[in-house]
């Protein structure tokens, strides 16, 4: 960050959770609109950090752990690029 | 997900009941049960002006946003119209504690209409035009998150 990199931390809808049985057994969120999410932040993104921030946005990298890894390496594989 | 709701200006005869009709429509915004109570909600700076309808203003220290909204229209979708980014101090905070660095500067915002649907931005103060742009993509099973404040993968970025 010293260097001048912007990190931008994304949350996402969470897949069967909630705080009851209820909750989890109702919550319709599959990895699909996880990845959704993913390329609505990567467009949020792209469209609206260089006038509102003033970083190139065109030049982005995506990192994931754990479930955010696969989740960044089926959106890299599988969605269009804008 | 939260609806927008529909405020009658005319019915609204001061600010303050404008103001508790917003505040309703707002508080869809506020913590759920599916986000931590660490939460902090966005802070917004709104004037109400009968005699020109409703004027709804956000400001904050990157961009000040003004919508006139005609009497008795519905208010705007907050997340989807206000997406810019807007500053949590709170979390300033915690960083500056947590790393010492107090040239790293942090704002928040919407990319969706979910509670979810959020980000939080972490940029050094030389940032620059040519700045590159890192996402992080938290993990936990698909259905946990991180309490947003604890930042252990930003930290990695210092």
């Amino acid at each position: 960050m010293a260097e001048g990199y912007v990190v931008v931390s994304m949350l996402y809808r969470l897949s069967r959770y909630g705080n009851t049985n209820t909750q989890m057994i109702n919550n319709p969120i599959t990895i699909d609109e996880q990845l959704d999410d993913i390329a609505s932040a990567v467009n949020h993104i792209k469209n609206n950090f260089s006038t509102c921030l003033g970083v190139n946005a065109s030049k982005m990298q995506i990192m994931g752990e754990s479930a955010g890894a696969h989740l960044v390496l089926q959106y890299a594989y599988t969605r269009e690029r804008m | 997900m939260c609806m927008p709701i529909t405020i009658n200006a005319q019915k609204a005869i001061d600010t303050v009941a404008l103001q508790i009709a917003f505040n309703q429509w707002a508080n869809q915004w506020l913590p759920t049960a599916d986000v931590p109570d660490t939460y902090i909600p966005m802070q917004l700076a709104i004037l109400f002006d009968l005699e020109k309808e409703c004027l709804l203003t956000v400001e904050c220290d990157l961009q000040m946003k003004t919508t006139i909204i005609p009497k008795g229209a519905p208010l705007p979708h907050l997340a989807m119209e206000y997406t810019f980014l807007m500053p949590l101090d709170q979390i300033v905070y915690l960083n500056q504690q947590q790393t010492g660095m107090e040239t790293v500067l942090h704002a928040s915002g919407w990319y969706g209409s979910h509670t979810r649907q959020r980000y939080y931005v972490y940029y050094p103060a030389n940032k620059n035009p040519h700045s590159p742009v890192v996402l992080l993509v938290h993990g936990g099973a698909w259905s946990l998150g991180p309490n947003p404040l604890k930042l252990e993968m930003v930290l990695l970025f210092n």
